[in-house]
């Protein structure tokens, strides 16, 4: 038993003893949420019959992108409220029909997977294994490793890079 | 003070609560002034060339909002793997990396990857490793240009008797330049327009090894040599010290690369033909530019890739041109590299 006069020191060294472990248990699950968000996710816009068209497979990409370590959200196309899903993700990735204008002005990344978008940061163009290169490169941005892209692609105004197979 | 204990036990207890609370929720690279930290490792800063670099590159990236520490290696492998722990420790956003060794540096890559750091090789390439962007200057275009300067000034009636002297062993580079050279040197040695009377590597680019392998192609060859292919400026320094004491410099084309300003007093006094100028303002500039875009995770694309003998490396190329005589003025001088009072030492105001 502490004497009266040796209480109150006692009682600081408890106290600090007890904070800094309080503030470290609070680091630990904040370091753990931290690591949670850190997890990027990208957004991805479909058009169902340019989908079928290109023969892209959207649980397919997302299942490649998941295991990349990049969330997907899905969106449907044509969509108004595309810009309000987009907020927040660095990528988006739209499969969509010739001739929609994309809506995007979230500041995201746009790709465009199988046909030509005005206004895409990114081609990638259709053919065999479209939706895993997609994936490939759209989960790499959204990770924020640089990628190759040797191509362009003229899209009306100007050209698009692209991502050569 | 018996009475204030319990409450200033109190008031430490809520202050640790609060700082735990805070070091759970600061945000990746936001944990330091201006926000995010670049680490720099470099091979050496002996050299004028790598202390502008560093230099235009800090200064680039304090603009841009953040802040560099810079470890130098002194040309030690060990030191410089060192020297990124250490960098990795001090938890910088993204690494960038002047490697000694570019085999050697693959370890380095990997414990940056560990902790989550992404990793740049600035202008030397890091092989054997999954390596993030490589910033550098299109060396094989080196090579070319520097090539087809002696292509251009071929002797009529008789082969070019030249004298090849590549760069260390150790960087990537030199192997770079060599093939560029050969591109263009090939089907000239083939027609028997060019002659390589004599050929080394220069060990650690050092210009005491360029001046052996010059005194070897004179003792092998004799004094009749018309150019000396030498891939950098501090090797044709060496070449040029060896040419001097034979009484051959002037006489003789030596190429260079990067356009010190010894080598351009050297192209004004007539000893040194050309320089490869790359604004290395720039590079340092682009490079710094992708290391704070990096380190936000925004995306980055590159026209190009670079086999570091594991992966296509997403690389941007800066380009680069001949400096001689015709152009000092319109090249070095005008991007501020050199002055024009340190270029030309002798000449009237």
């Amino acid at each position: 038993m502490s004497s009266p006069s040796k209480f109150p020191v006692t009682l600081l060294l408890l106290s600090v003893i007890l904070s800094v472990l309080t503030g470290l248990v609070v680091a630990r699950s904040g370091g753990e949420r931290a690591a949670v968000a850190a997890r990027p996710t990208l957004v991805l816009a479909v058009d169902p019959a340019a989908a079928t068209a290109l023969g892209f497979d959207a649980a397919a990409f997302t299942a490649a992108a998941g295991e990349a370590g990049v969330n997907v959200v899905a969106a449907a196309l044509p969509a108004g409220d595309l810009a309000e899903r987009t907020r927040g993700a660095r990528v988006v990735v739209l499969v969509a029909a010739p001739g929609i204008e994309p809506a995007v002005d979230a500041g995201a990344f746009v790709v465009a997977a199988g046909n030509v978008l005005p206004g895409a940061e990114l081609f990638v163009p259709a053919g065999e294994n479209l939706t895993a290169r997609t994936a490939a490169a759209a989960a790499r941005l959204a990770l924020g490793r640089p990628l190759i892209a040797a191509g362009f692609t003229p899209d009306g105004a100007g050209t698009i890079p692209t991502v050569t197979p | 003070m018996k009475k204030l204990a319990p409450v200033l036990a109190v008031v430490v207890l809520i202050a640790c609560i609060a700082g735990g609370w805070g070091l759970a929720h600061r945000p990746a690279g936001e944990d330091r002034r201006g926000g995010l930290l670049v680490g720099l490792s470099l091979d050496t800063l002996k050299e004028e060339r790598w202390q502008a670099d560093r230099n235009n590159f800090v200064k680039r990236v304090a603009e841009l909002g953040g802040e560099t520490l810079v470890q130098s290696a002194s040309g030690d492998d060990t030191r410089q793997i060192s020297d990124v722990q250490a960098l990795i420790s001090r938890k910088v956003d993204v690494l960038v990396i002047v490697p000694h060794n570019g085999a050697a540096m693959a370890k380095a890559v990997n414990m940056a990857h560990e902790a989550g750091i992404p990793v740049i090789a600035y202008d030397r390439l890091i092989t054997d490793c999954d390596l993030d962007l490589y910033v550098t200057f299109d060396n094989v275009k080196v090579g070319r240009l520097q090539a087809q300067y002696l292509a251009d000034r071929l002797p009529a009636g008789r082969p070019l008797r030249l004298v090849r002297i590549y760069g260390s062993k150790t960087d990537n580079n030199a192997f770079l330049f060599k093939q560029g050279q050969d591109e263009v040197l090939a089907p000239l040695i083939k027609a028997g327009r060019v002659e390589v009377v004599h050929e080394d590597w220069a060990a650690d680019w050092k210009p005491e090894n360029a001046k052996k392998i010059t005194n070897a192609a004179i003792t092998k060859a004799g004094r009749n040599i018309d150019a000396v292919l030498a891939s950098a400026d501090g090797v044709a320094g060496g070449a040029i010290q060896a040419l001097l004491e034979e009484g051959l410099a002037g006489k003789v084309i030596v190429t260079g690369q990067d356009a010190e300003l010894a080598a351009c007093q050297r192209i004004v006094n007539g000893t040194q033909a050309m320089s490869i100028y790359k604004p290395l303002k720039q590079l340092a500039n682009r490079a710094a530019e992708l290391a704070v875009a990096l380190a936000r995770r925004e995306p980055i694309l590159t026209r190009t890739g670079i086999n570091n003998g594991r992966t296509e490396v997403p690389t941007v190329l800066l380009d680069i041109l001949v400096a001689d005589q015709g152009n000092l003025e319109s090249t070095v001088i005008r991007d501020g590299m050199h002055t024009r009072e340190a270029i030309y030492p002798n000449a009237r105001p």
